[in-house]
């Protein structure tokens, strides 16, 4: 995570604004064509949110401005376009809001310059190449348990007073 | 001792390939042995120590008859040293192995402690499914007279058994070991391990209410009520003395139980289980009619089998049906949370408790230490809600005030023992409870 986030600073920088648009696109596109690709985490993580939001786009139809506006800048090829409405949309129609998932890499190692880069992998929800070994939360156990039924008492109306 | 003089035959049989393991199973019978001759010397010695213990002529008579039957039951089934084939199943096809342990003699934990020590260590529970038709199984036989065919196939894979850690087995089987944590497919198997691990701690409440209590107080534990996890909390059922009917549970109190769980937690009790007949039961609880009356109630529950089994960890020995974990190291979060009235003389204490593997933040922690307060009402029936009008008008008060929990100090968080120099909570240490309660200061 970037050390901004603790004060509101949300979004990387990634080198300027006309050279953050235009990585951006070419993950988004990168993503939707191969479904899963593998970077560094800070870019892996800043496309998980464009991409959550150019799918919440569009699934409200292709009969709204905004949303052919916005696919049209987001998505280079015609094919890409056709994926997204065909595939992807029908795919998660169920689905609210969360449709990427990362997972971590070991970190690679740059050895002309002495540094280090955290890898990962991003990947849409319901693709069809193999699993992702990705720990899963374990809803059965004791605690979860009983955090979850904590939790349904307390969204529970309260008739008693 | 016939043990001994088995052991050298055997070791003179054993193939030189497989001499590590033999020693190892040699190693095992040995401490057997020497436990069962060590028997009465240990009681004595465990008795000393506990000058405190109320009744203690009652206690050391139970424990006396405990061993006894034990030592028995040894001498009847282990005349001379049977093999059985126990396979075991681990999480992938390379942890499997097949091992020839002692009929009667080797537990679940001591196959474990082949495989490694982290296996036997992070275990709960056992599941045991016995690989040939046994004789003993009633549920096969049971099956073969009502359809034919069907039976066949049926006989063929028997239902797996629930198998305690520290109770040996008996016929060839193939076993399984759970964990607290496992893949979070199985969650029937999770269920079970919740459901043994509340059962204990709800037996360990009965242990506290023995122990807290001074002497010239009648406490007797009625029944240990086997409530699901959904509800936040475990309980049991007290009978209290008559005198004690105007007693308001202040916070110090609950307190000074949760400090006197946490003595009992921290001794790193075994349990040890026992599989005895109806009358040998009844003859170990002679002066305690409620317990006779749950003997009672499982002899008829059970029908035919007449076996009643009885659990033992430190001095107190309680009748349950069903497993329980296998001793207290596993514990680490106990809370007395409540002590709630029921009737004119019976109360329900209740607790909330958590394993070392799963324990939560603080935070999260005094959240479900709150909720854990609330009446369990799961098994009560309708007439005694109405009953308990205190405990409405304090619940009422408590949803007045608004709860906070910035503000909320848990009873936990007063039991811990923080370091002078750093301030950090020592995880190990916990404050030693003082004095015992008393009726005159109760009333």
């Amino acid at each position: 995570m970037p050390r901004g986030f603790a004060h509101g600073n949300v979004f990387r920088k990634l080198g300027g604004h006309q050279r953050r648009l235009k990585l951006l696109k070419i993950l988004v596109n990168a993503l939707i064509k191969n479904e899963r690709i593998e970077t560094t985490f800070t870019k892996a993580h800043e496309t998980q949110k464009y991409m959550n939001r150019l799918i919440d786009i569009a699934k409200q139809g292709t009969d709204d401005a905004y949303t052919t506006d916005m696919v049209r800048y987001w998505t280079e090829d015609d094919s890409n376009k056709r994926k997204l409405f065909n595939v992807l949309v029908p795919r998660f129609t169920d689905h609210n809001g969360k449709y990427t998932r990362i997972a971590m890499l070991p970190t690679w190692h740059m050895k002309d310059i002495d540094d280090y880069k955290r890898m990962a992998v991003l990947e849409l929800k319901g693709n069809p190449l193999p699993p992702l070994p990705i720990k899963e939360d374990n809803p059965h156990t004791l605690q979860n348990v009983l955090i979850a039924a904590a939790k349904s008492e307390w969204k529970q109306p309260k008739n008693n007073v | 001792m016939n043990l001994t003089k088995n052991l050298t035959l055997i070791s003179n049989l054993i193939h030189p390939r497989t001499a590590q393991k033999g020693l190892l199973i040699y190693n095992e019978v040995r401490n057997v042995a020497k436990l069962s001759l060590c028997a009465a010397h240990r009681i004595d010695h465990d008795e000393s120590k506990s000058l405190e213990s109320r009744h203690k002529g009652e206690t050391q008579r139970r424990n006396l008859l405990f061993d006894e039957i034990k030592r028995e039951q040894l001498s009847n089934r282990v005349p001379r040293i049977e093999k059985i084939e126990v396979k075991y199943k681990g999480r992938g096809l390379a942890d499997d192995a097949v091992m020839f342990m002692n009929r009667h003699l080797s537990t679940p934990y001591h196959c474990a402690m082949h495989i490694s020590s982290s296996v036997a260590n992070s275990a709960v529970l056992a599941v045991v499914t016995p690989s040939d038709a046994q004789p003993n199984s009633k549920v096969t036989a049971v099956q073969a007279k009502h359809d034919g065919e069907v039976s066949a196939t049926e006989a063929a894979q028997p239902e797996p058994i629930l198998w305690d850690l520290h109770h040996p087995l008996q016929y060839n089987c193939s076993m399984e070991l759970l964990r607290f944590n496992m893949d979070n497919k199985n969650q029937r198997r999770h269920q079970e391990v919740n459901k043994a691990y509340w059962r204990t701690c709800s037996v360990i409440l009965g242990a506290i209410a023995r122990e807290a209590f001074k002497e010239n107080q009648k406490v007797g534990v009625l029944k240990i009520p086997e409530v699901s996890v959904e509800n936040g909390a475990f309980c049991c059922d007290l009978i209290l003395d008559p005198k004690m009917r105007g007693w308001k549970v202040k916070e110090e109190d609950l307190l000074f139980l949760s400090k006197v769980a946490r003595r009992i937690v921290s001794k790193n009790l075994k349990f040890e289980r026992l599989d005895v007949e109806t009358e040998l039961a009844r003859d170990v609880f002679k002066h305690d009619e409620h317990r006779l009356h749950t003997i009672a109630e499982m002899a008829t529950q059970q029908g035919d089998d007449e076996v009643i089994s009885m659990y033992r960890f430190g001095e107190h020995i309680e009748v349950c049906e069903g497993p329980l974990i296998s001793d207290t190291f596993k514990i680490f979060h106990f809370v007395v949370t409540a002590l709630h009235k029921l009737g004119s003389n019976t109360w329900r204490m209740q607790g909330l408790s958590l394993p070392e593997e799963l324990k939560v933040q603080h935070t999260v922690w005094s959240l479900l230490e709150s909720r854990a307060r609330k009446l369990v009402k799961e098994d009560l029936p309708d007439k005694v809600e109405s009953d308990e009008s205190d405990e409405r008008i304090k619940t009422d008060e408590s949803d007045d005030t608004k709860f906070n929990l910035h503000r909320y100090d848990s009873i936990e968080n007063r039991t811990k023992i923080r370091s002078k120099s750093s301030g950090q909570w020592l995880q190990k240490e916990w404050a030693e409870p003082q004095g015992m309660i008393d009726i005159q200061r109760c009333d």
